[in-house]
């Protein structure tokens, strides 16, 4: 991955009859770089990929693509390749033709198209399926000609639309790690779309995560994960609680905070931590909603320092045990442990905290998309 | 009980297509009929093959027949296509209206649409004859091809054209390298059709054709209103083995668009 | 500032590309020179036409006359539009008492079956109308196949003179329009949600009750569209009524070829023209407002 920015989006907006689908977004992507589009359905990241690919033009703002802008440009006029969702595969053309498609359009010799789609089915597992029609392939083997039918035209940036939405766990599981492994093996830009946030957090260096039309929040996964900037950024991406509360003092790069499960009764202290621009923006009584991941919350079932809460149901799925907490005026609150093993049941007192750590402060800031313009954007995505 | 209600169910059937298939196999047998009357069966011959072979005029008439339909469904096989096509991408306000008065003409009683096209080529004053009947024929050609093509455009997925378009072919290329290979069923089973019902047509004819210029229908018309000779049952049975064709053809076309 | 400018500037760009962008304008070019040249202007000709006056000789003088439409208050014509009507729905009546079970039981058919039911089906339909209506001649016929049949088994001992009869003509509009009816019910049974008969049986109807109240009601846009197809060419079908009614029975479009063909009266023929669409259209609006269909139901 090099520094240098193949793609620009600068203040997109988008609308389809009285719906505003994209409300000014901008973002930079860097050569060589796996960024996914994260989002629930109707949030416009489809509508932002139809852009870059030229399906769709923009109301207003423009795109950028090696420094060109291709704004009001056909698809066909921009090396930009996309994989559809459906895999848009064309039925009456066998796997090689399909393939060969981009190539022959590009009138590239014939011994070169060919070298270059066996080579292709070579690096998708599909050789020797050339002569098959695309009704004889099973689901991953059409998702894997749609990927091949993409990337033999060598694309600055390859869009990916759900690739993986219509295949099942296991195999879904399975062509993520292939993805990765073409993608960095070609060292073509790929952005993804997806509604999954395993396969966002598993397969990208960063992280869009889209809510009506603006990014909530743009970061590695990491940051996304443990650092989430708003609330639907921290709801959206694992398992968080939204806690409310106010904070009473502020100690080094630790808030705390007051919370309290009934609106009479006493306030318990919960750390948070402050992080780079936060220290600014707070100040001790001022309202804030912390964020804690489910597996970050802490339980003992001896009284102590933090909320004294009821334990409503146990329930294990997919290797942890989620523990739902009554929260009182806090809502429902959610606890979570690896294994079914877990020495709480329901109806049970507990005391919950968590390490300052992983308390996180969210909403402080507004939206990636809202609080900076785009030259600001684009000026902390260059540094 | 059950069975008794099967029963008699194909007992129905089975005589509902006696009923339909009685008229059509009666022409057919007597045309290997030895007497020219229709009345007596006096044995088995060819005779009247072979005097069909010979019979210029309906033969002539055939011709006409042929060139009328082909020409006829040629020009709704175009029209039609082109016009589904584009009225699937285009946003104009006087679509819906010009779609329905297209298939006015499969609509209404025929006659209306032989009055209506005899006093408007009379108006014009266009000579009658091979113009007027293509013509007349197109109009209700082409609503057969735009309807079957604007069903087959439905089962289309729309994201294969933008498929074509991402990895670089311009509009008009990614119309002739996928949506044109993906609808040709629809299309030639549309035309065949348009062909079938204008190598049928006998009302329309009457009023669009010239003095000079008779089809078959035309001529099988006369002659059942004056006289008939076995020649025509001869005939008759010639074309439904055509009409055989066309129907088996457009069952397989038929079948590879539903796939 | 100046990036306001740049964006006011691409939207301009964008609303260029995307006038430029839709071409296909063109293709449909063809089409619609068609239909209002040749669909649309003759019709309204024919509107205007059916306003003129007759000429002495031959021909129409342009003069604004309403005497064509009071011309067919005269009794004679009433009467044929009153034959032509009950003719009509004798023949709907017919097709549909015949074809109905015909398409419900084919849609009930195993898959395999069913298509080969279907073709046998179409094929009548694709046949030449005339070619069959030849074939009922030789039936009909004095001492033809029929009276051969009957008479043989004993049923009639002398012809029974069926062809240039009222029958004769019903039997041959029911016959040409069957395919219509059948394969309207057959599209619209077969695409009918079985459970619900299955729940209705399960809730205590019997079997015919329950053809009767789910049924027939789920099938009820097919009926339709059937009677509609059927009903319309059966006021038009001349040439049946001219070959095995043998100038007997008259209906609209027969005294309409009069009228065109040895009156030579253009303008009340285009009168009897628009009454007949008005009427034909008038069937087709209440259909679609009845059933919300824009397409006839199995017309293809």
């Amino acid at each position: 991955m090099s520094n240098e920015t193949i793609l620009e989006l600068k203040n997109i907006t988008k609308s389809f009859g009285d719906t505003q689908v994209l409300k000014g977004i901008s973002l930079s992507i860097r050569q060589g770089e796996f960024i996914t589009l994260l989002g629930a359905s109707g949030c416009g990241k489809t509508t932002t990929l139809r852009i870059i690919a030229g399906l769709e033009t923009p109301d207003n703002g423009n795109v950028y693509l090696n420094g060109t802008d291709v704004t009001t440009l056909q698809p066909n006029e921009r090396n930009v390749n996309t994989v559809f969702q459906n895999y848009a595969l064309f039925p009456h053309m066998n796997v090689f033709s399909n393939i060969a498609y981009g190539l022959k359009l590009k009138k590239v010799p014939k011994q070169e198209m060919t070298h270059r789609v066996e080579e292709m089915l070579e690096l998708v597992q599909l050789a020797g399926y050339g002569t098959r029609m695309p009704s004889e392939l099973s689901g991953g083997q059409r998702q894997r000609v749609a990927i091949a039918r993409a990337v033999v035209n060598n694309p600055q940036v390859l869009l990916l639309d759900e690739p993986l939405g219509a295949l099942d766990l296991q195999l879904r599981r399975q062509m993520q790690i292939e993805l990765k492994r073409i993608q960095k093996r070609l060292q073509i830009t790929f952005i993804y779309i997806t509604h999954d946030q395993e396969e966002a957090l598993n397969m990208s260096d960063r992280i869009a995560v889209m809510n009506q039309g603006t990014f909530e929040q743009i970061g590695t996964p990491n940051e996304v994960y443990y650092h989430p900037r708003t609330s639907y950024a921290a709801r959206f991406v694992g398992t968080a609680n939204l806690i409310p509360g106010r904070i009473s003092r502020i100690e080094g790069q630790t808030a705390f905070v007051d919370v309290s499960c009934s609106a009479a009764g006493p306030a318990v202290q919960l750390p948070a931590c402050i992080t780079g621009r936060q220290a600014s923006l707070v100040r001790p009584g001022q309202a804030v909603t912390v964020s804690v991941k489910s597996e970050n919350i802490r339980l003992q079932k001896e009284p102590g320092s933090g909320l004294r809460l009821a334990v409503i149901e146990k329930n294990f799925a997919g290797g942890m045990l989620r523990i739902s907490l009554d929260g009182g005026t806090l809502g429902e609150l959610s606890a979570s442990r690896q294994g079914i093993d877990a020495a709480f049941e329901a109806g049970e007192m507990v005391t919950a905290d968590w390490e300052p750590e992983h308390g996180v402060l969210v909403d402080l800031e507004g939206t990636d998309s809202q609080s900076r313009g785009p030259a600001a954007a684009g000026r902390e995505q260059d540094a | 009980m059950k069975k008794r209600t099967i029963r008699l169910s194909a007992v129905y059937q089975a005589l509902l297509l006696l009923f339909m298939y009685l008229p059509i196999c009666v022409v057919v047998v007597y045309s290997f009929n030895v007497s020219r009357n229709t009345t007596v069966w006096t044995g088995w011959t060819l005779d009247w093959y072979r005097k069909l072979a010979g019979n210029r005029s309906l033969l002539e008439a055939l011709k006409n027949s042929l060139i009328l339909a082909s020409l006829s469904s040629g020009a709704a096989g175009i029209i039609g296509t082109l016009g589904a096509v584009g009225m699937a991408r285009i946003e104009w306000k006087t679509k819906g209206a010009i779609e329905y008065i297209s298939t006015i003409p499969i609509m209404i009683p025929e006659i209306i649409l032989g009055m209506v096209f005899m006093a408007f080529f009379a108006m014009l004053s266009l000579p009658f004859g091979m113009v007027t009947l293509v013509l007349g024929h197109t109009t209700f050609c082409v609503p057969y091809v735009f309807m079957m093509v604007k069903s087959g455009l439905v089962g289309i997925d729309k994201s294969l054209g933008e498929a074509a378009k991402d990895l670089g072919a311009s509009e008009i290329r990614a119309f002739f390298d996928i949506t044109l290979p993906l609808i040709l069923p629809a299309v030639i089973s549309g035309m065949l059709l348009a062909f079938a019902m204008s190598l049928d047509d006998v009302v329309i004819s009457i009023f669009v054709t010239g003095a000079r210029t008779n089809t078959l229908p035309i001529r099988i018309y006369t002659q059942l209103k004056s006289g008939v000779t076995p020649e025509i049952n001869a005939l008759c049975t010639v074309m439904l083995a055509v009409t055989f064709l066309l129907v088996g053809l457009s069952r397989f076309l038929g079948n590879k668009i539903s796939r | 500032m100046l990036s306001r400018q740049a964006s006011q500037e691409a939207a301009h760009t964008v609303n260029a590309a995307g006038r430029k962008r839709n071409r296909w304008w063109m293709t449909v070019m063809p089409l619609y020179l068609f239909t209002i040249f040749f669909v649309a202007l003759p019709i309204v000709y024919l509107f205007v036409l059916s306003f003129l006056t007759r000429a002495q000789t031959w021909g129409v003088v342009n003069e604004f006359t309403l005497d064509n439409y009071l011309k067919i208050l005269k009794p004679v014509y009433l009467n044929t539009f009153k034959e032509s009507f009950q003719m009509a729905v004798l023949t709907t009546l017919g097709t549909l008492f015949i074809g109905y079970p015909f398409g419900y039981l084919m849609a009930k058919l195993p898959k395999k079956t069913k298509s080969l039911m279907m073709l046998c089906v179409v094929i009548p339909f694709w046949t030449s109308a005339l070619m069959r209506m030849y074939g009922w001649i030789i039936l009909f016929r004095s001492n033809g196949l029929l009276d051969k049949v009957l008479m043989g088994i004993g049923l009639t001992d002398s012809p029974l003179k069926l062809l240039y009869s009222y029958p004769a003509v019903l039997v041959g509009m029911v016959y040409s329009l069957l395919p219509f009816m059948i394969l309207s019910v057959y599209s619209s049974t077969d695409k009918m949600d079985w459970s619900l008969v299955e729940a209705a049986r399960d809730l205590g109807a019997t079997r015919w009750t329950a053809f009767f109240t789910v049924t027939i009601k789920m099938t009820l846009p097919g009926i339709l569209s059937g009677i509609i197809l059927v009903f319309i060419p059966s006021m038009g079908l001349f040439f049946i009524a001219d070959i095995l009614g043998g100038g007997k029975v008259m209906l609209v479009g027969n005294l309409i070829q009069n009228q065109l063909q040895s009156g030579r009266d253009w303008p009340f023929a285009a009168a009897l023209s628009v009454v007949l669409m008005v009427f034909t259209s008038m069937m087709i609006w209440i259909y679609r407002k009845a059933t919300g269909v824009k397409d006839l139901e199995g017309l293809l």
